[in-house]
């Protein structure tokens, strides 16, 4: 019995000592501190995911507290966060419109097939390095999930071969950097009407590859009442409604023959979706209603 | 002369990282710049000498009786040791500080640091020998810290295949170190210490 007293106050006595001797070191080497940056990072969302280009969320306050960031990068947090950033340091920040990811293709099965068995690693780098990839059409996406382990915000799921990406997104961007294919880009949220589909093969070629793909017939053009799809015939389409601020990774996507919604314009009446022959461009709304049946894991 | 074989064994035969495998934590992530690499075995070396001496002093004074204890009582130690390291550093030095980052609070979890610990009172070594033992360990973690990023350092400017860049070719090329230093096993005996000794001019 009496051993364990001694023990107990052998590592007692141990353990005040040590704090003492850090007591009085921490007040001999306080170093001050930038209150702002302890502000910044508690105001900060802490997923580290690196989409404002800082190393972190911590590096990222110090940034912003240093006055080489300005407080509206953080794209997780968006808004909300941003305002209380810029009241922290006295400044104003504009509005932005929120994004999301989007996956820019309908190619799963039974759209689109495997042109080859692949067994090699399961992720779209090392399978889109293999001639193009398994799948049928060298664009679409190859579904072995690279964008969901690249996710810091576990919102994307994956149906089998089918990226889902939930409500849990923040845009922060993250996948489509994962992306071989380019399939899964960022678009504004809370806007119905997608185009999903970025082929780069002519008509008679990507008809022969998937159900749902663009054959570049342009009937989405013509019928928007608004003059709100743009045909991207050369990059300097990109740059312009990139210009327009809708579109925060459109310069990235490298799209090309292929129609673009611009959102500054759209007013999500879903007309386009109605008229595309190919059921290339969706309407969520729709969608919806008609509940679709996501495919099974295989 | 038993000095110089307890320095001679722990710095390049028994060499701590790339003999026994113990620090591997810091040996990899901190290794990017010479600079940090250097900054971070001056910290280790500041942290081992101290606790090899502390320890030694806790285990005659406290410990007998109460062996059972010896593993909480050192890691109380050696986490106190390395809180003080860190505000002096933070103080002193706020940039090594940052590169460190969380390398060095780490250093209280690095088995090096607890491992040469127990060694001293496992070998029964006298106080200036644990001290002298704890120093060695800690040079040789610097000297197998301060090579391997050099060759990070160069291995950088090299144009190397995506899939052997970062971790892949850092974890290839610890292993080609480590096998390297397995040359100075055949150094077993003491007249070979003594001749190795006598060779690097110490003798």
């Amino acid at each position: 019995m009496l051993n364990v007293l001694y023990a107990c106050a052998g590592m007692g006595l141990l353990g005040v000592l040590f704090g003492v001797v850090l007591a009085v070191v921490s007040k001999k080497f306080a170093v001050e501190t930038d209150p702002k940056v302890a502000a910044v990072t508690d105001a900060l969302p802490g997923a580290n995911c690196g989409a404002c280009g800082a190393p972190g969320c911590a590096g990222y306050a110090a940034a912003v507290a240093g006055g080489t960031m300005a407080p509206d990068r953080c794209i997780p947090g968006g808004n909300a966060v941003a305002k209380t950033i810029a009241g922290i340091m006295g400044v104003a920040v504009a509005e932005t419109e929120p994004v999301r990811a989007q996956v820019i293709c309908q190619g799963f099965d039974p759209c689109a097939t495997d042109k080859a068995a692949w067994t090699g690693v399961r992720t779209c780098a090392a399978a889109a390095a293999v001639g193009g990839g398994p799948r049928s059409c060298r664009f679409g996406c190859i579904g072995f999930g690279d964008c969901r382990r690249a996710c810091p915000f576990n919102a994307i799921a994956m149906h089998g071969r089918t990226p889902v990406v939930t409500d849990r997104c923040t845009g922060c961007g993250m996948c489509m950097a994962a992306c071989p294919k380019g399939v899964i880009v960022l678009r504004p949220k809370d806007r119905p009407v997608h185009i999903r589909c970025r082929t780069g093969e002519p008509a008679k070629v990507s008809r022969t590859q998937c159900q749902k793909s663009c054959i570049k017939c342009k009937i989405c053009v013509k019928a928007c009442p608004q003059q709100a799809i743009v045909w991207m015939s050369d990059p300097h389409d990109a740059l312009l409604l990139w210009a327009d601020g809708k579109y925060p990774s459109l310069a990235l996507e490298r799209l090309h023959d292929l129609p673009v919604i611009n959102y500054a314009k759209c007013t999500n009446c879903g007309i386009c979706a109605q008229k595309c022959p190919r059921k290339v461009i969706v309407d969520l709304r729709a969608a919806a209603a008609s509940a679709p049946a996501l495919p099974v894991a295989r | 002369m038993s000095y110089l074989l307890i320095l001679i064994s722990a710095v390049l035969i028994n060499n701590f990282v790339l003999m026994q495998f113990l620090g591997i934590c810091p040996f990899l992530g901190v290794s990017r710049r010479i600079e940090t690499a250097l900054g971070m075995g001056m910290a280790v070396i500041f942290v081992m000498v101290l606790a090899g001496g502390m320890t030694y002093g806790i285990q005659q004074l406290l410990m007998p009786g109460y062996e059972y204890l010896q593993t909480l009582a050192f890691i109380l130690t050696i986490a106190a040791l390395v809180q003080v390291v860190e505000m002096v550093m933070q103080k002193l030095s706020p940039i090594l500080y940052q590169a460190l980052g969380i390398y060095l609070p780490l250093i209280t979890t690095n088995c090096a640091v607890l491992g040469v610990t127990l060694l001293n009172i496992k070998r029964e070594y006298n106080f200036v020998e644990a001290v002298v033992f704890s120093g060695a360990a800690a040079v040789g973690f610097t000297l197998a810290l301060l090579l391997f990023a050099g060759i990070r350092e160069r291995m950088e400017r090299t144009g190397l295949p995506q899939y052997v860049q970062g971790p892949a070719i850092g974890l290839i090329s610890a292993g080609l170190l480590s096998m390297a230093f397995m040359a100075f096993s055949a150094f077993r005996t003491e007249q070979m210490l003594q001749d190795l000794a006598a060779l690097v001019g110490l003798g």
